[in-house]
């Protein structure tokens, strides 16, 4: 049998998937603009129904129970006992937070949030009593799948044990195949959940059953009639059956009217067709009963596609789940390739080989390969940000919970993709940037209604590719940063000297400092002791920046500007000291080789270098990493000039610029730990290691000599 | 009398295999099973004790169930099976619900 620790694995991998698109429907449902398709809330009744069914079947008690509830009122909601509204969509909102909650305890083994749970089960309830319906539990056991329907041409059946031809019921005959348990099924269950829609006669037929010494428990053969006194409609049976259609054999039987009004005919139908999805019901058309002189039972009738109907039903294109760690190995060794390219590249230069030689032109045919199949494997690691994006949605309805601000949040772009880990790690920052623009950024509502501003409102979060980054915008229509009470709060705390001379874009930035709050109270949304400098050394960390832009009276804006991926990036190869280190592009505003003319000292050792007006502070790599000098001290080879997170500007010194490329990076954090200046390391094409720069930390060297300048040119 | 073979508590797809294989060792020798501790079974379990039903049938040796638990009794009407000789088939043991 397989491994139930598999089995549930691949539990909780779908459960990610439905709870996708449990999300997408209740969005869809609660748009302003919807038109509360059914099939939308089909839909999400089947992705709740899923859930409850693959929990039930490895025993997630409060899962099930909770999915129970929740489904019962969509049930609601589909057999219009409840009619949709807003204060209904909230429920069912808040809802969808709980039960992915609840997924997220079962699957880390984590105690269930029982408060909260039962809180919203409650209100779950009340909306099931308005609509006079039944929360009951019931016991499923089995686990998600599809469903199809499938008609056959022959209606003749064999004659089953224990039934008259003139029985009018509907028949329902159940045979399991051979992984029908190992799935974690149990015809129980099914049948069980046959009887709470109709009275159900159950016949057990052992006809197939052999004696022990011939007996295969992989080839089970019991087998079961089961006749219902009450003709159930597709939908219904889709609930019952619908995850057990690839490991079991269910023909439903349905007496049919005939023209004179008799019902003397059977219509039949497949319900097991792995190959085929739901959408296959379609393609039962009434007229095949009709060629037939016969009239499709009304229950089972097909309805006409509804629009939504037509969307679902497009193609949609084939998937495989791969362990991450094989996508990784493959990313290494297109690295591997990357290096090895660069060598064999070196080695042709050194040889002195002419370009248009077959063996450079071969070399560059590698390259381009080796460049394509590099993209196409990081666009295996790229996802969307929609599941980030959606998860904020719910980080708005806390904190607008928790506030009693009244605020929306509209995402745009959320099908940008990046890289899966840097995804993984947008997270927390998000979360901390929504969090922060409700609680400081928005006003309350009297006073912007005070201001002519909507009582609602909004947060904007919205994502870009551009110039081969993401930007991911975080922005709100509140009030704007107080600039004034921001400088105080950062006198009061010592942060900066009183009476510092600061331009508004560096007061911004002061909300970056570590220890800056500007809540006199302690929050328990934004102020919950992380500040703003954690959720910017945490895009640091994924090789991002993250800045800030406010207008007074008009709301304030955080951007994150991050790389695609963490794997390579494109870096300028410098020398100095000897060494050889790789500046990420991303970070250098110019390069330039100044006349002496334009060097200025500044105290003992400090050099400042004057550009279009402006003194930049020169940091010589050489000294920053303790390395011997290859130049005279008051000649510099080189300056790239940097800028740091706060929007202040340094000047790298460095011996020459060798070349610029794309660098494959590697982690020396795993194996020698934390380098400061040093963010990681790339092998160069003729083998050697080289350093990867950090220029926010490097800058932060000499942050005092910098903030002695600042003073100095501003003075 | 034969052996008594008490069934475990938990009759699950998993333990159906080994019930399988004790049943096996029993063959050839009259056998009455205990199902008063059963609190839960699959209906792989209960096709496995149908089949050592006719295997014993076969061999012309008395197999019985002694005693039943609610949950497996429970069990057997929803699988429409007679819970002291689930082996006997529909035709001669109608069950409704």
């Amino acid at each position: 049998m397989a491994g139930l620790d598999e089995l549930r694995l691949t539990f909780f991998q779908e459960c990610e998937d439905l709870l996708d698109r449990l999300g997408d429907g209740l969005r869809e449902l609660s748009a302003p603009d919807s038109t509360h398709e059914i099939e939308t809330v089909h839909a999400v009744f089947r992705a709740v129904h899923s859930i409850k069914g693959g929990a039930a079947a490895f025993g997630l008690d409060a899962l099930v129970e909770f999915a129970h509830r929740f489904e019962t009122v969509l049930d609601g909601m589909r057999s219009e006992r409840l009619a949709i509204s807003d204060a209904l969509l909230g429920v069912l909102l808040r809802a969808g937070d709980v039960l992915a909650d609840l997924v997220a305890a079962a699957r880390e083994g984590d105690e269930p949030p029982f408060e909260r749970s039962s809180r919203l089960a409650a209100e779950l309830d009340s909306l099931v009593d308005q609509s006079g319906g039944d929360t009951t539990s019931e016991e499923i056991t089995f686990e998600p799948l599809t469903i199809s329907f499938e008609p056959l041409a022959d209606l003749t059946f064999d004659q089953p044990v224990g039934e008259s031809p003139d029985d009018d019921r509907c028949r329902i005959e159940l045979s399991l195949k051979g992984d029908f348990y190992e799935l974690g099924h149990e015809p129980a269950g099914l049948i069980r959940a046959l009887q709470k829609i109709c009275h159900t006669e159950v016949q057990a037929d052992l006809t197939q059953i052999v004696p022990l010494a011939s007996f295969d428990p992989h080839n089970p053969m019991l087998r079961w009639n089961l006749l219902l006194a009450d003709e159930p409609d597709r939908d219904t049976l889709s609930t019952v059956f619908e995850f057990v259609e690839d490991c079991a054999e269910i023909r439903v039987m349905t007496p049919i009217q005939v023209p004179d009004g008799s019902k003397s005919a059977t219509d039949e139908l497949r319900l097991s067709n792995p190959s085929e999805q739901l959408p296959i019901l379609q393609t039962f058309q009434p007229e095949t009963a009709q060629n037939l002189g016969l009239k499709a039972s009304p229950g089972l009738s097909v309805p006409k596609p509804s629009a939504a109907e037509n969307v679902h039903s497009l193609p949609t294109p084939a998937t495989i789940r791969v362990n991450l760690d094989r996508v990784d190995r493959l990313i290494n060794l297109i690295g591997e390739l990357v290096i090895m390219e660069a060598m064999l590249s070196q080695v042709i230069a050194s040889a002195g080989l002419q370009s248009n030689t077959e063996a450079a032109s071969g070399l560059d045919r590698i390259r381009q390969l080796a460049g394509e199949i590099q993209e196409s494997v990081m666009a295996i690691r790229a996802q969307p940000l929609r599941p980030v994006f959606q998860r904020m949605e719910r980080i708005m309805r806390d904190v607008t919970e928790a506030t009693g601000k009244n605020a929306r949040l509209v995402t745009v772009g959320e099908s940008t993709e990046v890289d899966k880990t840097v995804i993984e790690r947008l997270v927390d920052p998000l979360t901390h940037m929504i969090r922060n623009s409700v609680d400081h950024g928005l006003e309350d509502a009297d006073t912007r209604k005070a201001v002519g501003k909507p009582a609602l409102g909004t947060i904007t979060l919205s994502a870009a590719h551009r110039s081969g980054r993401v930007i991911i915008e975080v922005s709100d229509d509140g009030g704007g940063i107080n600039r004034s009470k921001v400088r105080d709060i950062a006198e009061s705390k010592g942060l900066i000297p009183a009476g510092t001379s600061l331009s508004p874009q560096e007061i911004d930035n002061l909300l970056f400092l570590p220890g800056f709050s500007s809540k006199t109270e302690v929050s328990s949304i934004s102020g919950r002791g992380v500040g703003l400098d954690v959720v910017r050394r945490e895009i640091q960390t994924l090789g991002g920046r993250v800045s800030i832009a406010s207008v007074e009276g008009a709301g304030t804006t955080f951007t994150i500007a991050l790389p695609l991926t963490l794997a390579v990036l494109e870096g300028m190869i410098l020398e100095f000291g000897g060494e050889t280190m790789v500046l990420p592009l991303s970070s250098i505003v110019e390069t330039l080789s100044p006349a002496s003319a334009n060097i200025h000292t500044l105290g003992r050792s400090g050099r400042v270098m004057s550009n279009r007006g402006e003194l930049i502070p020169i940091i010589d790599l050489t000294e920053v990493f303790n390395l011997p000098r290859q130049h005279a001290d008051d000649q510099c080879g080189v300056l790239i000039v940097v800028e740091a997170e706060t929007g202040s500007r340094a000047a790298l010194a460095v011996d020459l610029i060798r070349d610029q490329r794309q660098v494959v990076i590697k982690s020396i954090e795993d194996n020698y730990g934390a380098v400061p200046g040093i963010s990681a390391a790339t092998i160069l094409g003729d083998g050697r290691v080289a350093l990867i720069l950090d220029p926010e930390e490097v800058v932060n060297f000499s942050r005092a000599d910098q903030q002695q300048v600042s003073l100095q040119r501003k003075g | 009398m034969g052996a008594i073979l008490m069934l475990p508590q938990r009759l699950d797809a998993l333990a159906a295999q080994r019930l399988l294989a004790d049943l096996l060792e029993r063959r050839g020798q009259p056998l009455s099973l205990d199902a008063s501790s059963v609190e839960t079974i699959s209906a792989l379990a209960l096709e496995v004790v149908v089949s050592a039903g006719l295997q014993w049938q076969c061999d012309q040796k008395p197999i019985c169930i002694v005693a039943v638990s609610e949950g497996y009794q429970s069990v057997c009407g929803t699988l429409g099976l007679n819970a002291y000789q689930p082996w006997l088939s529909a035709v001669e043991q109608p069950s409704g619900v």
